[in-house]
């Protein structure tokens, strides 16, 4: 699965520190669902997608 | 009355804090330590006890645990990818343990012949490993059932 988490976050002007405090997880996770190392739960997803106001398709792009 | 109830509270609050349970811990671990270097059983049940009575108030509030040890800290440790990396750490830790210590017993028992004196360290590793396989089917089941 591809994201744009990282694009969403630039326009936010956020740090992964801060994205990952507002969602409740650490940095690290927040590196890694940028660098496609990690597909988050359909919860984290939501919550994401929550943040950001935006679909959840807006961000993750399923591919086979 | 009210102010009876406002100290039972106050108390019930300390013991269901997170720092009450980590003292509690450490203390319990300072316990078994002590237990085994003096060697004294009432010890060690002092700390079977105060165990289970730590592992009873965990279960009551096993729902928010996270919220107990986290509340007071802002940086977040915990979150769905570590419980990911020590799932999977643990079941590899298990398999690996459990095909070492077979290997080990296998080994122990066919050198029975030129060291006779290990062949009991051998069979208690045999059970060793029947015990982790059994709690393994056990917990698979439990959480089986569970999701």
């Amino acid at each position: 699965m591809k994201n744009k988490l990282k694009v969403y976050r630039a326009m936010c002007e956020m740090t992964q520190e801060k994205l990952g405090k507002e969602l409740g997880v650490t940095r690290q996770t927040i590196i890694a669902i940028e660098k496609d190392k990690y597909d988050p739960s359909l919860v984290l997803a939501f919550k994401i997608a929550n943040f950001f106001k935006v679909q959840i398709e807006d961000i993750f792009i399923y591919t086979e | 009355m009210n102010q009876h109830s406002g100290i039972i509270m106050k108390i019930l609050a300390i013991f269901e804090s997170g720092l009450f349970i980590k003292i509690l811990s450490v203390f319990i671990s300072g316990l078994w330590i002590a237990g085994l270097v003096l060697g004294n059983i009432y010890i060690i049940l002092l700390a079977i006890i105060l165990l289970i009575a730590l592992g009873t108030v965990l279960y009551v509030h096993r729902d928010n645990l996270k919220e107990i040890f986290q509340k007071d800290s802002n940086v977040i440790i915990e979150d769905e990818r570590t419980q990911l990396i020590n799932e999977k750490a643990a079941t590899m830790t298990l398999g690996i343990l459990i095909a070492v210590i077979i290997y080990v017993g296998i080994i122990i028992v066919a050198l029975r012949n030129s060291y006779p004196q290990f062949i009991q360290a051998g069979y208690t590793l045999f059970v060793i490993a029947l015990f982790c396989f059994i709690l393994y089917f056990i917990s698979r089941a439990y959480y089986t059932r569970k999701y």
